[in-house]
């Protein structure tokens, strides 16, 4: 893949070039010399525009011919096309090209975020605008509109997806979060975007409440199945993982539930939310973009430990817009999911077999307006 | 020597004439001097002479004023218009061009078309009353040319106006 | 097939063959998303490289242009330079990915400057940090060093493109009308400046009054309403020579609002006779005029659909202004604006689904945008006096000038999104109005 990469950037790269000239304008104002470049034509233009309309990144680009060369790529032939807004140049420029598809260097090796060393701690992201968002019920433009209003976060804290207090050697805490860690705050959000024509509503659309805490384990009940036939399942469930999965499964299936998905005993509604919400938290929509409208079904596989198998995320199914918005909503949704995973989405391992593969349908119809 | 006589004589015109129109610009006269000084060159000591085009713009009245978004005309200004027909009937030889403007509160190009409406509804009126069309005409400023900058409905009033602007010689 | 799976179970139970009933579970699991977040995404742009001594600064000038390009769009957030942890020295090295996620920058635009012989090369690439791949294919621009501005707003447009899925703006010019002076002497000329407001050149002295210019849709030629004669008149001027003519054929006492159909080869405008002020086309070429409303009341500001089939314009024939949409030949008009207080200066949006406008209610002036059927009608300002909408070359931005309130009121050219957020003022050198957004170059 990286290979592909790397030949890729070099076939499919384009050059664009381009001349400047000077004093296009004779104005009737004491006469200034403008430098400008000149008009690149609509042609020129739909070359330029080309490589957008590329496979997407996680696709093997298609290997060419092309040589792995950069600077000795011999020059463009010259255009003939004369700059438009260029009636009269000052200095015809001999080599005056507009821009014209050359080879750019190849695409250097990206590497693999995971085998690489893992990076010191990175300083806090200055927070520039939470500040001034005081704790007020009424929504206030912010930067950032969420589902659910979040009043700006303590100044130590580090941005953070999800709430997470500062914990040290808490005795409900699993032992994984035993260690000191720095207080995380959700960015500061309005619940609706406000704009200069509308006034804050009175009261908040949403209350102002601690948010779920998707990445927390969940405790052992509440991965039990909500069926009330299920106490002789929960013991496995605590010394297997795997058969408990199974055996819920089963259980499930046994006694014709079908509360969730038809394939057995699902997760609940809790699990499920959880995992649905931390996805939410980080999936950015474009409120005015042509890729609001679209609705996205990415598919991906994930391991045991809830991470996501990037190269298994997939768009399955797109509907609303064009490609191009297609492709926009489809890198959202990925991002969406790869940035909120961090050490591995919370999910009961003893049912892995129920989210070892998931259909994520991001769907931003209530988003559009706000 | 001359000019003091004449400042004098207008000042005692002004004092003792049985104004048949109302001026409603009086107040004004010092500015509309110094703005029409600058574009067309009238000698302020002139408007003592009946037939000048200061004693028109200072005494007849050279300007009728309108409500917020309206262009008809009301009975004030229908009474400085026929001081207006009355001046320009005896004064046979000059024609005029009548400017309409609106206050800053509507967009440019509404405001164009609304000043036209108002220079056009004094322009049939003094055409209405005998004055040749062909010595009229009528262009719209709309909100470029206020002359009260306050944001206030005092000085819109006084920008929602037309104004008769005479000048010498059949052009048209 | 619940039933199957059922019998199946029952059999596995009897037999113990959990394989084959993990198998028969795993279906994917299903979840539907329908709340997300609207922010900024956050991105870092690094210095770029310089890849000769004298490309230094430079290299330095457009990396801070891209990102306030990007930045100043509402919808990017810069990851400040003192967070970032690696610094990117070659433009061929790999990217360190873990380092960016690390400071949770979701894009990452890297980029190289050289220079030689007054020529200079700008190179770029646009990485996708959390997929860990780069995000379309490396680019280069050249150029010389006067036009680094240029060559940094096509980098941003590109970058803009590749994230967002449309094109950008950021290479594209608005021409206005500057003013200096006091309101009741307020001097007006028209000139033409980047979107971000640099690089301001004039293209009329100030001795005429002059309103409303309006870009061509390939951004040669303006139409802009002059004084020049004395009455209000259409001109059109190119922008290339700066040479400027009055339309001939226009009739009637004062002809203003022009606008461009988008095949560039008809104006659409208002004439005024006598009182009435109705709209028309005129035939660049040959002159030829039509009316297109015949209405007694006031009929201007018209503006076309992209596809050239309908003009949108505002008309006062219900008692107040409000918006009409008519086929480009004219005939009938339907009304779209029904909400309350007065509307104007529609502007028909570059994708087709939207039209601007101005409207005054209750002593405010906004701008606001709704659907060509005049539904979903959105605010997106209010202030004293808010005036003229133009769209960005991808209809997702308007521009618009703002005055103030009182004696010392001016003029100033503002930019927001059509969602409403990222309300910004454009910085220009005196006070300015009547903006048009030229397009993408």
């Amino acid at each position: 893949m990286h290979t592909g990469h790397y030949i890729s950037g070099g076939a499919h790269g384009f050059l664009i070039l381009w001349a400047l000239f000077g004093g296009m304008f004779r104005g009737d104002p004491p006469e200034v010399e403008v430098a400008e470049v000149s008009v690149i034509s609509e042609a020129q233009f739909a070359a330029m525009m080309q490589p957008q309309q590329a496979p997407p990144a996680v696709e093997t680009p298609a290997a060419l011919p092309q040589p792995e060369v950069d600077t000795t790529a011999p020059e463009p032939p010259e255009q003939e096309t004369a700059p438009a807004v260029q009636p009269d140049p000052v200095e015809p420029e001999p080599s005056t090209p507009d821009p014209v598809p050359q080879p750019v260097l190849p695409t250097p090796e990206p590497e693999v975020a995971e085998d690489l060393p893992q990076p010191p701690a990175p300083e806090p992201v200055p927070d520039v605008e939470a500040p001034e968002v005081a704790l007020r019920p009424v929504p206030r433009p912010a930067p950032r509109v969420a589902p659910e209003a979040v009043p700006a976060p303590e100044p130590e804290a580090e941005l953070a997806p999800e709430v997470q207090d500062t914990v040290q050697q808490s005795e409900t805490a699993p032992p994984s979060e035993a260690e000191e860690q720095q207080a995380t705050a959700p960015e500061a959000a309005a619940t609706e975007i406000v704009t200069e024509a509308e006034e804050p509503a009175r009261a908040p659309t949403a209350s102002v409440r601690p948010q779920v805490r998707p990445n927390r384990p969940a405790p052992a009940v509440a991965a039990a199945t909500p069926d009330a036939d299920a106490p002789s399942t929960e013991d496995t469930a605590a010394a297997d993982a795997t058969a408990s999965a199974i055996a819920g499964a089963l259980e499930e299936a046994l006694s014709g539930a079908a509360s969730g998905t038809a394939d057995g005993p699902p997760l609940t509604q809790g699990e499920t939310d959880g995992f649905r919400i931390a996805v939410q938290e980080c999936w950015v929509v474009d409120v005015g973009s042509q890729a609001s409208n679209v609705t996205v079904t990415v598919g991906f596989d994930m391991d045991r430990s809830g991470r996501v198998v990037t190269s298994s995320l997939r768009m399955l199914a797109a509907e609303g817009g064009s490609g191009s918005a297609a492709e926009t909503a489809f890198q959202a949704a990925r991002r969406a999911i790869l940035r909120c995973q961090g050490d591995g989405y919370s999910l009961p391992v003893e049912k892995f077999d129920q989210w070892k593969s998931v259909e994520m349908t991001f769907n931003p119809e209530s988003m559009r307006i706000r | 020597m001359r000019l003091t006589a004449k400042l004098t004589l207008l000042m005692a015109v002004l004092a003792v004439s049985a104004c048949t129109n109302a001026n409603r610009f009086d107040n004004d006269a010092v500015d509309l001097n110094a703005a029409t000084g600058s574009a067309g060159g009238i000698v302020p000591g002139s408007a003592s002479d009946p037939s000048s085009p200061a004693y028109f713009q200072q005494t007849v009245g050279d300007r009728v004023l309108f409500a917020v978004d309206q262009s008809t005309l009301n009975p004030q200004a229908r009474a400085t218009l026929d001081g207006q027909v009355q001046w320009l009937m005896t004064n046979a030889d000059y024609t005029a061009v009548i400017e309409g403007h609106a206050d800053e509160q509507g967009t440019r190009a509404y405001n164009l078309a609304l000043g036209a409406r108002r220079a056009n509804a004094v322009m049939e009126y003094l055409v209405a009353q005998g004055v040749p069309s062909n010595r009229l005409r009528f262009v719209s400023y709309g909100k470029e040319r206020p002359i009260e900058i306050c944001s206030e409905e005092a000085c819109y009033a006084k920008n929602r106006r037309a104004v008769t602007i005479i000048s010498a010689g059949l052009t048209s | 097939m619940k039933q199957f799976v059922a019998s199946l179970l029952s059999v596995c139970v009897l037999a113990f063959c959990v394989p084959v009933l993990a198998l028969a579970q795993s279906g994917p699991l299903r979840i539907e998303i329908t709340e997300g977040v609207v922010e900024p995404l956050p991105y870092a742009v690094p210095d770029f490289v310089a890849e000769s001594a004298s490309a230094q600064q430079l290299a330095q000038q457009i990396a801070r242009v891209v990102a306030d390009d990007l930045t100043g769009t509402g919808l990017f957030r810069e990851v400040p330079r003192e967070a970032h942890i690696s610094q990117i020295t070659s433009f061929g090295s790999p990217v360190q990915f873990a380092d960016w996620k690390a400071i949770n920058a979701q894009a990452l635009v890297t980029g190289a400057v050289s220079e030689q012989g007054g020529r200079v090369v700008v190179k770029f690439r646009v990485w996708d940090v959390f997929a860990g791949a780069e995000l379309g294919q490396g680019m280069q621009f050249a150029g010389t060093p006067d036009g680094w501005r240029r060559m940094a707003h096509k980098v941003a447009d590109q970058v803009y493109s590749r994230i967002t899925g449309e094109s950008g703006y950021f290479d594209s010019r608005v021409v206005f009308v500057s003013e200096s002076g006091p309101k009741d002497q307020r001097a007006k000329r028209l000139a033409v400046m980047d979107y971000d407001g640099a690089n301001v050149q004039y293209l009329t002295g100030s001795s005429a009054l002059v309103l409303a210019p309006r870009f061509s849709e390939d951004g040669q030629r303006v139409l802009y309403t002059s004084y020049e004669t004395g009455m209000p008149r259409v001109h059109v001027l190119e922008v290339g020579t700066v040479q400027s003519r009055i339309l001939q054929g226009q009739d009637g006492v004062m002809s203003f609002a022009p606008r461009f159909a988008p095949d560039g080869r008809t104006v659409v405008y208002s004439l005024t006779q006598g009182s009435n002020t109705d709209i028309w086309a005129m035939d660049i070429a040959s002159g030829g005029t039509r009316q297109l409303t015949s209405a007694p009341s006031i009929e201007t500001a018209p503006s076309y659909s992209p596809d050239g089939s309908q003009i949108v314009f505002e008309s006062d024939r219900s008692g107040t202004q409000q918006l009409y949409v008519m086929s480009a030949g004219g005939g009938e008009a339907k009304r779209i604006s029904f909400g309350q207080g007065r509307y104007s200066t529609p502007v028909w949006s570059p994708r087709g689904d939207m039209i601007a406008f101005t409207k005054q209610n209750a002593g405010r002036f906004h701008i606001g945008v709704m659907r060509t059927d005049g539904s979903e009608e959105r605010l997106l300002t209010a202030s004293f006096l808010d005036e003229g909408p133009t769209w960005a070359p991808n209809g997702r931005v308007i521009m618009f000038a703002r005055e103030t309130q009182g004696a010392q009121g001016s003029s100033s050219l503002y930019t927001v999104d059509i969602s409403g957020r990222n309300l910004k003022r454009v910085r220009t050198p005196e006070g300015a109005s009547d903006p048009s957004w030229g397009p993408l170059q």
